[in-house]
């Protein structure tokens, strides 16, 4: 080739032919492959190396169907992308917006699918850090949060004041003693509950109960709710543990609106594990996702003034989303599935 | 002149490095304290060493000497003539990758086997298997020992008649012992330097590490990972026994520890 | 290539660089701060690492001190820093001061004057573009520096400050009362790091596209000098390896500030908090921190060997002995470089069978390593040497990093390792690296490439007097840390005399430390060097060093844009003395015909 050039050569061209941005994307898109590496990868040896991981749905609370209707979700918008980007070099912008729209829209569709299932954990405090792994954490867990309502609720009868949390309750007390036998109704329950809470913390701290009783069938009839809430506290403590307490609490309709914030308890093994690697993995996933809905909406702000020059950023883009869409589909089944 | 000077500097320093190298031992710089290992790993492992600083040795020496050769050959060339014109040589390139090549494959496989004894289970000596002597549990920052009761095996879980101790691991002499290494809190390492053992504790994990003092007395026992600010205070030390005072010595402690004031024998 | 007049450039061919600005006057803070030009910011990365540099050293200073000085009163500074506890320095502050000596020098230093200071400038200059493939991108990557450096500097003003080493392993960097007083401090340590990794992978991405894709006509793969190559390979290895290291610093955050159990294991009781649940794994992060930083280390090698084999091939005025054997050795380290992390693991409890295959690993990176060290020498071989600043440091580079080399032989072999992991002998082997060879290098570039930074030289006695200074420093400072680590002396000791087997290491201590404040002392000449020649240096012509790459075709300093037309380029960087040529003994990349190549000189 050094010959052949003469005065001023027509040079040829150095490089790959492709524009800059669309390399850059690639090459991007290899950085984040690793990071996904290095996510994917830890959660494979963190996985492996605990035995027991939890796997049952029951338990986890993953929900596989929302997960696979998300798969569906971004395989439809990874299509309209395609079809944007076919459009926008066909020059036919309204289809290349109405299809970017479209896949704006499934993004958020995935959002919400995944925000539905963030609350589904949310709501049995599947949280990193808050999971007992065991029966004795899981019964302080229980207490704990039980004496948390019951405070709440002292507090919300005597809202006012700074004073401790034992000085109002001698308050309340007193109150009761004052109003006698026409206590009002809310106040006698308060007491009633306050004691149970009581009864139960102490029944926990000398040891004296397990979590779901003595009767090994507990385990099989599952619901609750029926079956367990024994006539008294005592007997239902005695009978199902402390979540046969529980349940006894919550046949009372009077405390329903005070044990929000009460879970259900139930242990389980790497639970604090699972968790994280769910939280993390999936919100890095979703951050991704927020990421190239900007992305299209950068397309779509343009409105009119969409030029078929968006060719390169559309297919841009378009990349990236298939890239998002591709790490979904390797999550699904090995965060969902396996 | 200059050129000489320039020359005298960048190669007098390989020098200076061979000769404090070699007078290294009669200045108390080489290995701690006798300079000789205190356990028979630890030999095989200066005997490595040895090796590995005998090539290296070799290889610095030798490229130290191309290296000043060809500045000075370089430097000296008459101002006229040019730099002689070569892109490189293939036979040149091919020995120069064989030759390091195989030497650097000895090395690889030649180290194998003690590493394989130190910490391959499968290879690990028969005794050191047997002699389970204490569980080590590093914390922040010191080193706390667990002894099974004379005539037990150590357990996981600790015993109601287990024996403790702070700093001082005591061990028979003259036979490979086991220690059960594990940590409270942060990551820590147990290094023996005399004996030149060492194994990082690591929270969760319980760790055998094995080693065998070959002569009674009292070793250094230090703290090789960074534990947090006092990492530099955590040390402790090895006392190795004369193998038949060593059982003694256990009862004793025993009885030290379990005498509650109204002599039981 | 004779005109002078600063014409604008035609880079009509290529495409969607967004050179807004070019040949309009530019106010100060659009060309100097907010420039998009790639000079510029090679620049500003050079005088931020340079200002970097001296803060870590002073760390490092401060760091001898009190191992030369257990616990006495330093000297200047005591009153200022150290009243809290009657001048002393605290282990608590000795653990902050090694943790962020390292960190700064690696992660701030090192690391932004290779691929941010010189990458920045010559990769453009070298492969005959007019600039980066993405400028914007180019200055942000500048710009998320200093997050970064404000995160570190911040954490240090929290009690106690980061506390973990610049390897931060957990629990001591997941737990919140592992190591007192470092709460937030080690959360900012672990943003700044994140910071880093941004900037350095938009930096990458960024090179990659303007080697793959902007070379001027004629510049093909093999036609590029090994600067380039160095920095092409190095950019792979920072876009790969970075982003797990990004992955796993969020995932340390996530364990201090959310609740998470990456790597923390359940029943931990940490300085007599309430036992941690989970179940994490520790090694988990030393997994992940060693898989990006052993490649880190060829990344803050790597250009620097690209750079040497140009200067070298340059001073000597001869070929580049082997050039393709050289870029095949380059390529190998890299590869390489990914399969052996678990060299700094072998008694970390992981696997012992592992150990075996990454020592296997580890030592044949020796091999490609060879390759070099041999091809410098031949290429020094038979040339016609000048004894200059450039070339006597690029030859402590190639001395220092043999030693530095040969050291890691002895820590790769396994068995070895037992007994020297975790003391100076370590420290020993990556000063001889990074200080030895590394650092040198840099002295050699900036003395190379000054001229065409700011068109004046730089002095060339005070930079000798700089070399031979730091030369015997370096050496008194770093060479007897072999004698300490096999004497076993563990690292990260704030007072090894505590113990009674390394009492007798207190003089050669002192010795190591006077040494290092010559080596301190002497950077003040570099400093007078670099920032003195910008008023007082000669004038530099176009081409100081008769050398051939493209960046001494561009004037000094070349103008925004860079070439007056574009280069062509016929044939590789390396033809010195070349016996077609008879009028000069160099023959620059763009010059086709003989006779037409004396203008090129004049400038
Ligand atoms: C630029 C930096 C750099 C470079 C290039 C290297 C290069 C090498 N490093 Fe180094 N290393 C570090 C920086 C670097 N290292 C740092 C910072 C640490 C400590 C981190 C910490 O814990 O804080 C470290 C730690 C470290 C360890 C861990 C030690 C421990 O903690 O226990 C090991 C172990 O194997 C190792 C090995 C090697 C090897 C084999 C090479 C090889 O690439 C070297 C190859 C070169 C040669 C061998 C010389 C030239 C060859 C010849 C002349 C040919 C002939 C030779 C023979 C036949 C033997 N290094
Ligand atoms: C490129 C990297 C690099 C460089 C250049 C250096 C340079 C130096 N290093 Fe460092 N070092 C590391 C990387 C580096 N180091 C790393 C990664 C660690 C491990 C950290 C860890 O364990 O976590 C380490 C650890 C380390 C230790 C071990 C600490 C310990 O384990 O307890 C020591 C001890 O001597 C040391 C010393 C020095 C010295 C004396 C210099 C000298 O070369 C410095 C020379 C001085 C200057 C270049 C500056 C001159 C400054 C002035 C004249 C003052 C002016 C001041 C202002 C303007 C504010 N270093
Ligand atoms: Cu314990 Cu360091
Ligand atoms: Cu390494």
């Amino acid at each position: 080739m050094e010959s052949s050039v003469a005065e001023h050569p027509a040079p040829p061209r150095m490089g790959l032919p492709i524009p800059n941005s669309k390399l850059a994307m690639w090459l991007f898109l290899g950085t984040e492959i690793m990071f996904f590496t290095g996510l994917i990868g830890s959660y494979i040896v963190l996985r492996f190396g605990s035995p027991g991981w939890p796997t049952d749905p029951e338990v986890t609370h993953i929900n596989v169907f929302a997960g696979g209707v998300n798969t569906f979700v971004l395989i439809c918008s990874s299509f309209l992308v395609v079809l944007a980007h076919d459009s926008i070099q066909r020059n036919n912008i309204r289809r290349t917006q109405l299809s970017l729209l479209g896949a704006l829209l499934l993004g958020c569709l995935f959002l919400g699918i995944k925000s539905v299932e963030y609350k589904g954990k949310f709501d049995h405090d599947i949280i990193p850090g808050h999971i007992a792994e065991n029966d004795a954490a899981a019964m302080l867990k229980v207490t704990n949060e039980l004496q948390a309502a019951a405070d709440a609720w002292t507090n919300q009868i005597m809202p006012e004041g700074e004073d401790s949390i034992f000085k109002k309750r001698t308050l309340v007390q007193q109150k009761l003693t004052e109003a006698g036998d026409n206590a009002p109704a809310d106040l006698v329950a308060w007491r009633e509950f306050s004691n149970a809470v009581d009864k139960i913390r102490d029944e926990v701290s000398a040891g004296r109960v397990t979590l779901h009783g003595d009767d090994s069938h507990a385990e099989e009839s599952h619901d609750h709710s029926e079956s367990h809430a024994a006539a008294t506290l005592e007997a239902s403590l005695a009978e199902h543990g402390v979540a046969g307490g529980l349940d006894f609490l919550e046949a009372d309709s009077r405390y329903a609106p005070h044990l929000e914030n009460v879970h259900e308890p139930h242990p389980i093994k790497y639970g604090n594990l699972f968790a994280s690697t769910y939280f993390f993995i999936t919100g890095t996933h979703a951050v991704h996702v927020i990421i190239g809905m900007f992305l299209f909406l950068t397309v779509l702000v343009r409105g009119p003034w969409l030029k078929q020059s968006a060719a390169t950023y559309i297919e841009n883009i378009g990349l990236y989303w298939h890239f998002v869409d591709l790490v979904w589909i390797f999550l699904f089944p090995l965060i969902y599935i396996i | 002149m200059k050129r000489l000077w320039w020359i005298f500097f960048l190669m007098i320093w390989p020098v200076l490095a061979v000769i404090v190298s070699l007078l290294t031992p009669q200045l108390q710089w080489g290995f701690p304290l006798s300079g000789q290992s205190d356990s028979p790993l630890g030999g095989e492992i200066d005997h490595l060493f040895y090796l590995i600083l005998i090539i290296t040795g070799v290889v610095f020496v030798g490229t130290h000497i191309a290296l000043g050769y060809v500045i000075w050959t370089a430097s000296n060339r008459p101002g006229d003539r040019r730099a002689w014109y070569t892109h490189g040589n293939h036979k040149l390139e091919m020995t120069w990758t064989i030759i390091p090549g195989l030497i650097l494959l000895f090395l690889a496989f030649y180290q194998m086997r003690t590493w394989a004894e130190f910490r391959m289970e499968e290879a690990y000596p028969e005794a050191a298997k047997q002699n389970i002597v204490a569980e080590v549990n590093a914390r922040q920052f010191e080193w706390r020992i667990r002894y099974p009761a004379p005539g037990k095996e150590l357990q996981r879980k600790p015993q109601l008649d287990d024996m403790y101790g702070v700093n001082e691991l005591h061990v028979p002499a003259g036979s490979p012992v086991t220690i059960h290494l594990r940590t409270i809190d942060v990551q820590h390492s147990f290094f023996l330097p005399t004996m030149r053992i060492k194994q990082d504790a690591v929270p969760g994990l319980v760790i055998p590490v094995w080693f065998e003092a070959s002569e009674p007395g009292e070793y250094p026992l230090v703290c090789a990972e960074l534990c947090g600010w006092g990492h530099y205070k955590m040390g402790a030390k090895v006392v190795a026994h004369p193998p038949e005072e060593f059982d003694e010595f256990m009862k004793k402690m025993h009885q030290a520890q379990f005498n509650d004031g109204f002599a039981a024998e | 290539m004779t005109s002078e007049t600063p014409a604008h450039p035609d880079h009509s061919t290529d495409e969607t660089h967004s050179h807004q600005a070019h040949g309009h006057r530019q106010s100060f803070i659009t060309k100097y701060i907010f420039s998009t030009d790639h000079k510029v910011i090679g620049i500003q990365f050079l005088f931020t690492t340079i200002f970097l540099l001296l803060i870590g050293g002073a760390f490092a200073l401060a760091i001898r001190w009190q191992l030369a000085f257990p616990n006495t009163q330093m000297p200047f500074v005591n009153k200022a820093f150290f009243e809290a506890s009657g001048g002393q320095i605290t282990p608590e502050f000795y653990t902050m001061l090694f943790t962020m000596h390292g960190t700064v020098m690696v992660f701030l230093v090192i690391i932004p004057i290779l691929a941010g200071a010189f990458g920045n400038f010559l990769i453009p200059l070298m492969i005959g573009a007019p600039d980066m493939a993405f400028p914007k991108l180019n200055m942000m990557s500048y710009w998320f520096m200093w997050p970064a450096v404000a995160c570190f500097g911040l954490s240090l003003f929290y009690e106690g400050g980061p506390a973990a080493g610049w390897t931060s392993y957990p629990i001591l960097a997941a737990l919140y009362d592992a190591a007192p007083g470092s709460g937030f401090a080690q959360t900012l340590w672990l943003m700044g790091i994140t910071f880093v990794g941004v900037s350095s992978m938009m930096g990458s991405v960024n090179y990659m596209t303007t080697i793959i894709n902007m070379r001027s006509p004629g510049m093909t793969f093999f036609r590029m000098p090994l600067t380039i190559w160095a920095m092409f390979i190095t950019a792979i290895l920072q876009a790969f390896a970075l982003p797990v290291l990004t992955a796993a610093g969020l995932m340390l955050i996530a364990d201090r500030e959310f609740g998470t159990c990456f790597f923390v294991p359940a029943g931990i009781t940490v300085n007599d908090a309430e036992p941690t649940v989970g179940g994490g794994q520790p090694l988990l992060w030393q997994h992940l921190f060693w898989f990006y930083s052993h490649p880190a280390v060829y990344i803050m090698l790597l250009p620097a060997m690209g750079m040497i084999s140009d200067m070298l091939s340059c001073m000597c005025r001869k070929p580049i002995f082997g050039y393709r054997p050289m870029i095949y050795s380059m390529s190998a380290i890299a590869g390489l470089g990914f399969i052996v992390w678990g060299h700094h693991m072998f008694i970390s409890g992981m696997n012992p069978a592992l150990g075996m295959t990454f020592m296997v690993a580890t030592i044949m990176i020796a091999l490609p390593s060879a390759i070099k060290v041999f091809n410098w020498i031949g290429t020094i071989w038979g040339g016609h040497i000048e004894f200059n600043t450039v070339t006597l440091n690029s030859i402590a580079f190639v001395s220092m990093f043999i030693v530095g080399g040969l050291s890691g032989i002895f820590m790769a072999a396994v068995p070895v390792d037992i007994y020297i992991h975790d003391t100076y002998f370590i420290v020993a082997h990556f000063h001889y690296i990074l200080f030895g060879a590394t650092l040198f290098g840099i002295f050699a570039c900036i003395q190379f490439w000054y001229p065409k930074m700011f068109g004046r030289m730089m002095s060339e006695p005070l930079g000798k007097l700089h070399f031979v200074l730091t030369f015997i420093g370096m050496n008194g400072t770093f060479f007897p840390m072999h004698m300490l680590g096999i004497a076993g002396m563990p690292r990260r000791y704030a007072n090894p005399y505590l113990h009674e087997y390394l009492e007798h290491l207190l003089p050669l201590n002192q010795f190591m430390t006077y040494s290092a404040i010559l080596m301190g002392a002497a950077q003040i000449l570099l400093l007078i060097n670099v920032f003195g020649s910008l008023i007082w240096g000669k004038k530099a012509p176009r081409n100081p060093w008769n050398s051939n790459g493209l960046e001494w075709v561009a004037p000094s300093p070349p103008p925004h844009g860079n070439f007056e037309e574009i280069p062509l380029v016929y044939r590789g960087p390396y033809e010195y003395s070349s016996p077609e040529r008879t009028d000069q003994d160099y023959w620059p990349q763009t010059e086709h015909e003989i006779v037409s190549s004396s203008s090129t000189t004049t400038a």
